[in-house]
């Protein structure tokens, strides 16, 4: 069986090396090189790789948020690259991932490749790692990221959460404003506020979590209630539940 | 106990000036007397004080006043009466001086009757005052001592801060070095089988960047040209790494390059740039680095054309370069991003040349 294969590094020659190394294991194909995290993601939603060759630190969306943006249970077995991060490593050994340190011997890589090939092959001894419990693991140590990705028609699009100035729930969606346009993520309420910044982000109502950096002003509103004007003029409801985290203002 | 340096300029001066103050007086008094006589006399009384209040500055700097508390009763007690004491010898010795000062004046020797007959009056108009005059002496002598004192923990302060800075700015760049060293390498491992030249270039090249960074010890002032050379280095490595994507420009003056600037410091600045410039634009950018000098201060400018500065939380190896600044020319340096959307960010940074800045001694 032939095995699809998706190269991401945002260096050239990195790619250029395992595509080299790739040329003696006659039984994997690279089916596409991604220069950056957006490609990767882009890359195997559409081509559903069997293998992913994963560099870590990119610009933007690094290895780590492409994992994330894809979702860790969709994501194909996937081989991690690296040059040194001590943060990953020790989270690769917690969780006894195998993965290719930068600059790495020829022999090292064959054997991560071996090793890929047998979470490749279905019902086999050997299951692919656990990615959820890698990202989970990684997300305790930093909790807060600086972007969210989000989809817009075919596209992908990165958004700053600095540049975000509230979040309205809708369904099973969030809705992102972002200076004038907005974003749907998939996402829940709870789920997109663990990943803020809780020193800029913090919910406002049921259905609205605000930047602090956007709220212009605060005025008493009925049965315990605020409203929160933002500097853009939208008016939103600071509801009584939870009212307490603005103890220190109201 | 520390040794408080003494300013004797000051302190006679002072003494001085009170000798002339009170020669005013006196002639507002006694207008009919000679101007000369009243400076001679006072200028001797406050010369035989300032004498005497040197007694006390010697037992402050033997047994200064440490604290108000209570417990340390025995050494204001001890200052009490030894101003008092010293008040006291003065007034005799001035009151002396005046009769002198009179009786060579009214052409008729001086005679102990006469001191005792007017010392007692003296002493009730002039003790209270006089025995303040040695307080001031003792506290102007301890608020000097506790200026210098203060004076001596701000420079430990900074310096110790400056130290700080430099184990950190080492420990970042030895953070920040083996990611690019590890990456470099892997680049050299696929050069050496596509284009063995590239890769010999690449290895000379990593070699010098090396050696620059294990040479120089940090906080230190370099030549533009040495930076330069350095910045050089590191950007042919990212140009081989990154392959067509990255452009450079680099116009510096000849003329400039033997100006000073802090080791190191454009490397995370061009980094930045690379960094924030580059991203997400496979098309790749250009990063052009430019000197010139204004108004005596080196001016360098790094600009590159990619998405542009969004002002908000700056790096920690920005954070790190204003801390490095800041530490050594004390807010003379400047350092200024400025960043339009889809125009690229202009990094501004200013040196002064015309002194020595604080960190180099």
């Amino acid at each position: 069986m032939n095995l699809r294969a998706l190269v991401v590094d945002d260096e050239p020659l990195a790619r250029q090396r395992i595509r080299h190394l790739l040329r003696r294991a006659t039984d994997v194909e690279v089916i596409q090189e991604c220069a950056n995290g957006l490609e990767a993601v882009k890359g195997i939603e559409e081509l559903s790789p069997d293998l992913v060759f994963l560099d870590i630190q990119m610009p933007e969306l690094d290895g780590f948020g492409v994992v994330e943006a894809v979702g860790a249970d969709r994501m194909p077995p996937t081989l991690f690259v690296t040059a040194y991060d001590q943060h990953a490593l020790r989270a690769f050994e917690v969780h006894a991932l195998d993965y290719l340190l930068k600059p790495y011997s020829v022999e090292r890589f064959h054997q991560a490749l071996t090793r890929a090939r047998r979470w490749c092959v279905p019902q086999q001894e050997e299951k692919a790692p656990n990615l959820e419990a890698l990202i989970d693991g990684l997300r305790q140590e930093r909790p807060w990221v600086d972007r969210l990705l989000v989809r817009q028609g075919d596209r992908h699009i990165l958004v700053r959460t600095a540049a975000i100035q509230w979040i309205e729930a809708e369904d099973n969606y969030v809705r992102l404003h972002v200076e004038g346009t907005s974003h749907l993520l998939r996402q829940t309420m709870t789920g997109v506020l663990a990943r803020l910044d809780p020193a800029q982000f913090r919910r406002i109502h049921r259905s609205a979590i605000v930047n602090l950096d956007c709220i212009k002003e605060f005025q008493p509103w009925s049965g315990g209630d605020h409203l929160v004007i933002m500097r853009d003029g939208t008016k939103l409801t600071l509801s009584r539940t939870f009212r307490e985290q603005f103890g220190e203002w109201l | 106990m520390e040794h408080v340096r003494p300013r004797w300029g000051w302190y006679w001066g002072i003494w001085a000036l009170m000798g002339l103050y009170m020669t005013t007086w006196d002639l507002a008094l006694y207008p009919s007397s000679s101007v000369l006589r009243l400076l001679v006399m006072n200028l001797a009384q406050n010369g035989v004080w300032g004498v005497l209040g040197l007694c006390l500055l010697g037992l402050a700097n033997r047994r200064p006043i440490e604290s108000f508390a209570w417990r340390h009763w025995p050494v204001w007690s001890l200052h009490l009466l030894a101003s008092v004491a010293v008040a006291a010898l003065g007034l005799f010795v001035a009151y002396c001086i005046s009769l002198l000062v009179q009786s060579s004046e009214w052409k008729e020797p001086m005679t102990w009757a006469m001191v005792r007959k007017g010392l007692p009056r003296f002493y009730r108009a002039y003790f209270h005052t006089n025995l303040l005059f040695m307080w001031a002496v003792v506290a102007a002598f301890h608020g000097l001592r506790i200026y210098r004192k203060y004076k001596t923990r701000e420079v430990e302060a900074a310096r110790l801060e400056a130290r700080f800075a430099e184990a950190q700015n080492l420990a970042l760049r030895m953070q920040l070095q083996p990611h690019f060293l590890f990456n470099t390498l892997n680049s050299i491992s696929a050069l050496v089988h596509s284009n063995p030249d590239g890769a010999d270039e690449m290895i000379s090249r990593l070699g010098d960047f090396l050696r620059t960074t294990l040479d120089a010890p940090p906080d230190q002032l370099v030549s533009l040209r040495r930076e330069l050379a350095f910045i050089r280095d590191y950007l042919a490595i990212e140009q081989i790494r990154f392959q067509d994507r990255l452009q450079v420009e680099i116009q510096i003056p000849t003329e400039l390059m033997e100006l000073r600037l802090p080791g190191f410091i454009l490397q995370p600045l061009v980094e930045n740039a690379l960094k924030h410039g580059f991203a997400d634009r496979p098309e790749g950018g250009t990063l052009s680095l430019r000197a010139r000098r204004e108004a005596g201060d080196l001016v360098l400018e790094i600009q590159d054309d990619g998405e542009g500065f969004v002002p908000g939380r700056e790096g920690v190896g920005l954070a790190n370069v204003r801390s490095r600044l800041g530490l050594l020319y004390k807010g003379r340096t400047q350092l200024e991003l400025l960043g339009a959307p889809g125009r690229g960010t202009l990094v501004v940074l200013r040196i002064p040349q015309e002194a020595s800045p604080a960190g180099e001694a």
